[in-house]
């Protein structure tokens, strides 16, 4: 069910800034997204691909600096619209799940309070209404006692049900697109399997886009439609799925998926 | 929690004998007796009356019996009377106690709301021309000394622009007034010792406050609250001071005993009749059971306030609240 293009980032360039030492992390990156598609971004680390994901909707850290390019999203681009439109395609329309669940949610808010900030911040809902939703999102991503979970504290959940959360409150508004950031990268196999069944089958659902980031291509490698992949700051490949494991032509995409084999 | 509560106290006790004691010594160790104060004005007394005087105080026997005896009293909350005045100790502190607490409290209030207040705004602004302007105000603030400051402000709004009243604590005809021109006056009194008092806190809570800030600023879960679609000001508000507020609690908690022991510096200044004054006045003439009963009133107050500290901390941060 891959439509339209939904996202097109066009020759983006990201400056790093570290001591005094100009770095060129992202150079010259673009790719496209569908409607529906699943897009796996894959890269070692320090090749560009959270810059190239957090600069979509202007969330880098302030040491880097988005040089030049385009995010084309619904007409307009990203990159140049001002502050209040971009915060409100944040979390509505583009949302973002991250690496470490845990470190993502606010220590010292109870959860149920975290996913229906974003509802009430999106929707024009009261606080009993974003509350009954962030009961529906918790069975939604198939957590287990939703009441009990809304009134708990980060600390008090494991990883794989803080990542839950995270999806929940990424999938609040339904968003167009979902930007996935290594989200299971910090997670036990097992539970990896779990997040990644309860994404995918919520993609099924819902028909959000996804830009999957991750290091290892073997994780993308079963449902991804396409495969981007990046080598320091430049997408050095970008294919069907298919394409990229039968004929990879880059030297890198091959180190990567020989790397699966050694395995 | 109630074992814990316990435990804690029991640890406190070896604690508290230890500060009493050093500052038993440490007292008696400074030169000057309390007789001098009145030998010195009378050049008649005799040697005999100076012997008198010496026993009546218990004075001319060894100081491991003076200690003795003071503990025994102490533990039958029994802190004597003034060498001054011959006045129960307890009495006169009693009787200092509620201006001394109320301005320390004031001004806590005072530091607290304008630090964080001031604290988050140079946070917002870090790195920027404002910021580095709050900055060098808030050092200069702070490494003013209070008593230069207070006699300079007694100065210019006491004595030159006549706005102010520059000591005491209340106008002679204060009986005369009616209750709303009392508090005016009381109000009048207290604006100069307070505003003293703030000066030199409001740099310490507020660069706590704006570090703070900073740091939280760095941790993932703040990029997960924008990426939700927050303004900087609302992560800001809802998001990282929270966190930062924890902290604060422990400030309140070490910032008790200063309420009580009140400064003796600007009650000096200013001649407010409070404790801090008191405990000035009872150094000043070796007034042993005074000295020893603020020292005593300070160190039991210093050691609950950390108490206090400890568990309103674990209250109020979730992730010590559930812990097992």
């Amino acid at each position: 069910m891959v439509g339209n293009n939904l996202l097109e980032i066009k020759n983006l360039h990201i400056h790093f800034r570290q001591q005094n030492k100009l770095i060129r992390a992202v150079e010259g990156v673009s790719l496209d997204i569908g409607e529906g598609e699943i897009v796996g971004l894959v890269g070692e680390s320090g090749s560009g691909k959270t810059l190239t994901a957090l600069s979509i909707t202007r969330i880098l850290p302030k040491t880097a600096e988005i040089v030049s390019g385009e995010i084309i999203f619904q007409n307009q681009d990203l990159l140049r619209v001002n502050e209040s439109r971009i915060e409100a395609i944040r979390g509505r329309d583009i949302s973002y799940i991250f690496q470490e669940a845990s470190a993502s949610l606010n220590p010292v808010l109870p959860i149920g309070r975290q996913i229906s900030e974003g509802i009430m911040l999106h929707q024009n809902k009261t606080k009993k209404e974003a509350g009954d939703l962030a009961l529906d999102l918790l069975r939604l991503v198939r957590l287990k006692r939703p009441e009990d979970i809304v009134k708990s504290y980060p600390h008090q959940l494991s990883g794989g049900m803080n990542q839950r959360v995270m999806i929940a409150i990424a999938l609040s508004s339904k968003p167009k697109l979902l930007i996935a950031d290594e989200p299971t990268t910090a997670l036990d196999v097992t539970i990896e399997k779990e997040i990644m069944r309860v994404l995918l089958e919520l993609q099924a659902q819902l028909n959000y886009s996804i830009l999957f980031i991750t290091h290892n291509v073997a994780l993308v490698q079963e449902f991804a439609h396409r495969i981007a992949i990046m080598y320091k700051g430049k997408i050095v490949e970008n294919a069907e799925r298919e394409t990229i494991f039968s004929s990879p032509l880059h030297e890198h995409t091959k180190e990567l998926i020989s790397a699966i084999i050694r395995l | 929690m109630l074992g814990y509560l316990l435990k804690r106290l029991a640890g406190m006790i070896p604690l508290f004998i230890g500060i009493i004691t050093i500052s038993f010594m440490v007292i008696h160790l400074a030169p000057g007796k309390p007789t001098t104060l009145q030998e010195a004005m009378n050049p008649k007394v005799s040697l005999e009356a100076r012997e008198r005087l010496t026993k009546l105080y218990g004075l001319d026997k060894p100081l491991s019996i003076q200690y003795f005896n003071w503990c025994k009293k102490l533990a039958a909350f029994d802190f004597g009377v003034s060498f001054i005045d011959s006045r129960p100790v307890v009495a006169k502190i009693a009787e200092r106690l509620p201006l001394t607490v109320a301005i320390n409290i004031a001004s806590l209030v005072l530091i607290l709301f304008f630090g964080i207040l001031i604290g988050l705004w140079s946070a917002r602004a870090a790195g920027s021309l404002e910021d580095h302007c709050i900055t060098v105000l808030l050092f200069i603030g702070f490494a003013m000394p209070g008593f230069w400051l207070g006699l300079l402000l007694m100065n210019v709004f006491g004595l030159q622009l006549r706005w102010l009243p520059i000591s005491g604590i209340s106008s002679l005809d204060f009986e005369y007034y009616t209750f709303w021109e009392k508090g005016i006056d009381l109000a009048r009194h207290l604006m100069l010792p307070l505003f003293v008092s703030c000066v030199g806190g409001l740099a310490g809570i507020s660069r706590y406050m704006r570090q703070a800030i900073l740091e939280i600023l760095k941790q993932p879960f703040i990029r997960a609250a924008k990426a939700k679609g927050l303004s900087f000001d609302a992560v800001l508000k809802k998001h990282a001071l929270p966190n930062a507020l924890l902290p604060v609690v422990t400030i309140v908690g070490l910032s008790i005993p200063g309420l009580i022991g009140g400064s003796v510096i600007l009650e000096s200044i200013f001649a407010l009749p409070g404790v801090g004054r008191l405990f000035y006045e009872a150094v000043m003439a070796r007034d042993y059971p005074m000295i020893m009963a603020e020292l005593v009133l300070g160190a039991v107050l210093t050691l609950l306030g950390n108490l206090f500290a400890d568990i309103a901390y674990a209250y109020v941060d979730p992730r010590i609240r559930y812990k097992k």
